[in-house]
């Protein structure tokens, strides 16, 4: 086990929460994160995930969705009255229902399992500077990805120094997108965030935005490289 | 024969004169028997009249013949109490009147006393025979109700068919007093019928023929009908909810007796019965069969669901952990190493994704499954699988095509994404490395149609729809990983939306996958002043 081989991680290493009751998948979770550079605690319910989380205070949290004393949905939105840790919803390839309703109670983002270690790791850390970067005092000003450059004081944006003409909602729909930046909002945040609340059923404006976005912002709208689409959950703004 | 009953009735007694053993069968033919009786019956009122004569009155001898009339009326009917009350106004006259021995009548009084006799006598023996005649027909439609009642209770307990015939052969014959036979549809095509409780082969030829041809045509045939009216017995259809479910053949033990209209219709009412109770066997039978249907499917969605799960979990932590071997420090510097954690992840790979398709198929093909179907552009649906897939479409080059305005469809977008990622992998599977695969969508009339094209091998030649079978393989094989669920899959969750997928091959090389679903009215206006007011933007 990799625990008998290393030795106590230093305590500056960013410290991971994983509220998971399959064993299996802790100790894999545990094997490549500590090899990582991470310390773990790890739950096996939703009631000592809170625990932990309120005790601990860790960087980051994992949360399945499928634990055996029901919700982890509850743990995410328990968390979030008081915190603003990046959490991360694991999740079945299936389980779309429990994947929109973690994201929407404040979840950062989500995991299919099985996962790639690589793509794990990348997410982590963009969510850790993410997080970084948000605590310190200067709010970000600007955006950038590949060739597209929104610059959020001037209301400007550019690719490949191009000037792009938005609309105001087509405009605030990527700022929404911008503020999540790298990771996944769902039509349901979109929507209120962009539309305001109480509009439930007008999803279909989520999906016309975006058309018309990816057609003005994209070099290829039929190979999209900044917007992507998350079936049935919602859109990411991709940030590498 | 001539024993009279008297028969109690509802709170009431009445002379209901009837034969005891008469078994509501009339005769054939009339004899003459009964007018003699008439005769006798004047002759006896004659000599009792002659023997009282001395003591009472002339008008009251009247009496002791209208008796006699009535008498005649109530046991032979109407043609007999007529000749009866004719022929005692004559005796009276005769032995009565002066002048005695002659039909002539002195005592002008008296020719008013013949013929009030005569109207008495007529009117007692047409009122008599009528309530006669209508006493009979209660009864035998008594005993024909009685009859049915009691089959239909037997009918009722009947639990197969063997008790169903064996209740009505038992009623029926006992009603009508004759034989009955029944013959039921074979499961094999020739012949369509047997004779039940017979093999084939002692069954008659030609009973079977006219049997046949009463089962296809459903009407009556034989004796009394237009159609084979020379045969001894009368075969009726057993028909219920418009099915034909077999043939009932009534025959007389002794030739030549034939079947009154209202047997007729009794036995039409038998057949009937017998063809409901039937008709319920069955429906008994096919929900036993649904119900058993239900539980094994149940038994084995259970089975593979749980089974998939055990395998499931396991191989994700293969997976992760194998492809961590793959990213993670301290790995050793022998390329041999790598090949293998390598062939480890792909194998597990392949593995998940086997496991997933059997989840998939189970999951679509059961009863059960629930869509939660939105809108959805097309164009979103088809970049998002085409992201989804674009680790294992790396080789290839994949074309979207997208009409200019969104098209709508109604569907469960995960589903719907499943449909176009296997179709993406099936192409990729069967195509070089290097080559197109084009996905494109469009409006035709009222069906919406993706095709997914490729450059690969194609189709097998013959039937293209049996690439969408459970199993089926292409002809490379064992070149091409999987276990043949992919299309079968698409082909459910086609079936799911209520549309229609079909695979052809191109003119020039490769295949084409069409997929076609319904127009649904209601979708969302592609243009919208969804604009939100207020902040505005640069420019």
């Amino acid at each position: 086990m990799p625990q008998t081989r290393q030795a106590v991680p230093p305590q500056d290493w960013p410290l991971l929460l994983v509220v998971e009751d399959d064993p299996r998948m802790r100790g894999l979770l545990r094997s490549v994160l500590r090899a990582n550079g991470f310390r773990t605690l790890e739950a096996e319910t939703s009631k000592d995930g809170i625990e932990i989380a309120v005790n601990a205070l860790p960087h980051f949290i994992f949360v399945d969705l499928g634990l055996p004393d029901g919700d982890g949905v509850d743990l995410i939105r328990r968390v979030r009255e008081w915190s603003s840790v990046p959490i991360f919803v694991l999740s079945g390839r299936d389980r779309l229902h429990e994947k929109v309703a973690g994201l929407n109670a404040g979840a950062d983002d989500y995991l299919t399992k099985p996962f790639v270690p690589d793509e794990l790791l990348a997410r982590v850390r963009a969510a850790l500077r993410r997080m970084a970067a948000r605590d310190r005092p200067v709010a970000t000003a600007s955006f950038e990805t590949g060739d597209l450059r929104i610059d959020l004081i001037r209301r400007l944006v550019t690719v490949r120094g191009q000037r792009i003409y938005l609309t105001p909602t087509e405009y605030r729909l990527l700022v929404v997108l911008v503020q999540h930046a790298g990771c996944v909002v769902t039509h349901e945040r979109l929507l209120s965030e962009v539309w305001g609340p109480g509009k439930a059923d007008f999803i279909h404006y989520t999906h016309i935005y975006m058309t018309y976005l990816r057609r003005k912002l994209e070099p290829d709208p039929m190979n999209p490289v900044y917007l992507l689409t998350e079936t049935g959950i919602g859109y990411r703004l991709s940030s590498r | 024969m001539t024993a009279v009953r008297l028969r109690p009735r509802r709170g009431y007694r009445w002379l209901a004169l009837r034969p005891t053993a008469q078994q509501g069968i009339p005769k054939a033919g009339t004899t003459l028997r009964p007018y003699g009786a008439s005769f006798i019956a004047t002759a006896i009122c004659s000599m009792t009249g002659w023997a009282l004569a001395p003591w009472i009155a002339l008008d009251s001898l009247v009496m002791v013949y209208l008796v006699g009339v009535v008498v005649v009326a109530a046991r032979y009917g109407r043609g007999p109490s007529i000749v009866a009350a004719v022929a005692s106004a004559v005796a009276f006259d005769f032995f009565f009147t002066l002048p005695f021995f002659s039909l002539r009548i002195a005592d002008p009084r008296l020719v008013i006393t013949v013929g009030v006799m005569l109207f008495v006598g007529l009117v007692i023996s047409e009122l008599t025979s009528a309530l006669r005649e209508r006493d009979r027909a209660a009864v035998d439609h008594a005993r024909r109700v009685r009859v049915l009642y009691s089959l239909t209770r037997d009918l009722a307990r009947a639990t197969d068919d063997a008790h169903i015939y064996q209740a009505a052969r038992r009623h029926v014959a006992r009603a009508v007093g004759r034989d009955v036979f029944f013959f039921r549809p074979t499961e094999s095509a020739s012949p369509d019928l047997i004779e039940v409780g017979h093999g084939h082969l002692d069954s008659d030829s030609t009973r079977i023929e006219i049997a046949e041809w009463v089962f296809h045509h459903r009407r009556r045939a034989g004796t009394g009908t237009t159609h084979h009216p020379d045969a001894e017995a009368i075969y009726l259809p057993l028909v219920a909810a418009d099915r034909a479910l077999g043939v009932i053949m009534v025959r007389p033990r002794s030739p030549g007796s034939r079947l009154t209209v209202q047997q007729t219709r009794f036995l039409g009412h038998c057949a009937r019965q017998v063809a409901g109770a039937m008709e319920r066997e069955r429906l008994v039978r096919a929900a036993h069969a649904a119900e058993r249907a239900a539980e094994e499917e149940q038994l084995r969605n259970s089975l593979l669901a749980s089974v998939s799960h055990d395998l499931r979990q396991p191989l994700m932590v293969i997976e992760g952990a194998a492809s961590s071997l793959l990213d993670g420090p301290g790995a050793p510097a022998n390329p041999i190493y790598w090949e293998r954690v390598q062939l480890l992840v792909a194998e597990a790979r392949q593995m998940s994704d086997t496991v997933n398709k059997i989840l998939d198929m189970t999951r679509f093909e059961s009863t059960a499954v629930q869509l939660d179907r939105r809108w959805y552009p097309v164009e979103t649906l088809v970049l998002g699988a085409v992201n989804r897939v674009r680790g294992c479409l790396s080789e290839h080059v994949v074309i979207p095509a997208m009409p200019n305005e969104l098209l709508w469809v109604y569907v469960d977008a995960l589903v719907f994404e499943k449909l176009l990622t296997n179709l993406l992998e099936n192409a990729a599977k069967y195509s070089e490395a290097g080559s197109h695969i084009s996905i494109s969508a469009g409006c035709f009339g009222n069906a919406i149609e993706i095709r997914v094209t490729d450059e690969g091998c194609g189709l097998p030649p013959g039937d293209t729809d049996a690439v969408f079978r459970k199993f089926h393989r292409g002809k490379h094989r064992n070149a091409v990983p999987g276990i043949g669920l992919g299309l079968s899959i698409c082909r459910a969750i086609v079936a799911l939306h209520e549309g229609d997928i079909t695979a052809h091959r191109r003119p020039t090389a490769g295949t084409e996958f069409v997929v076609k679903l319904p127009v649904v009215p209601g979708a969302p206006a592609a243009q919208g002043d969804f604009e939100v007011a207020g902040a505005s933007c640069s420019g």
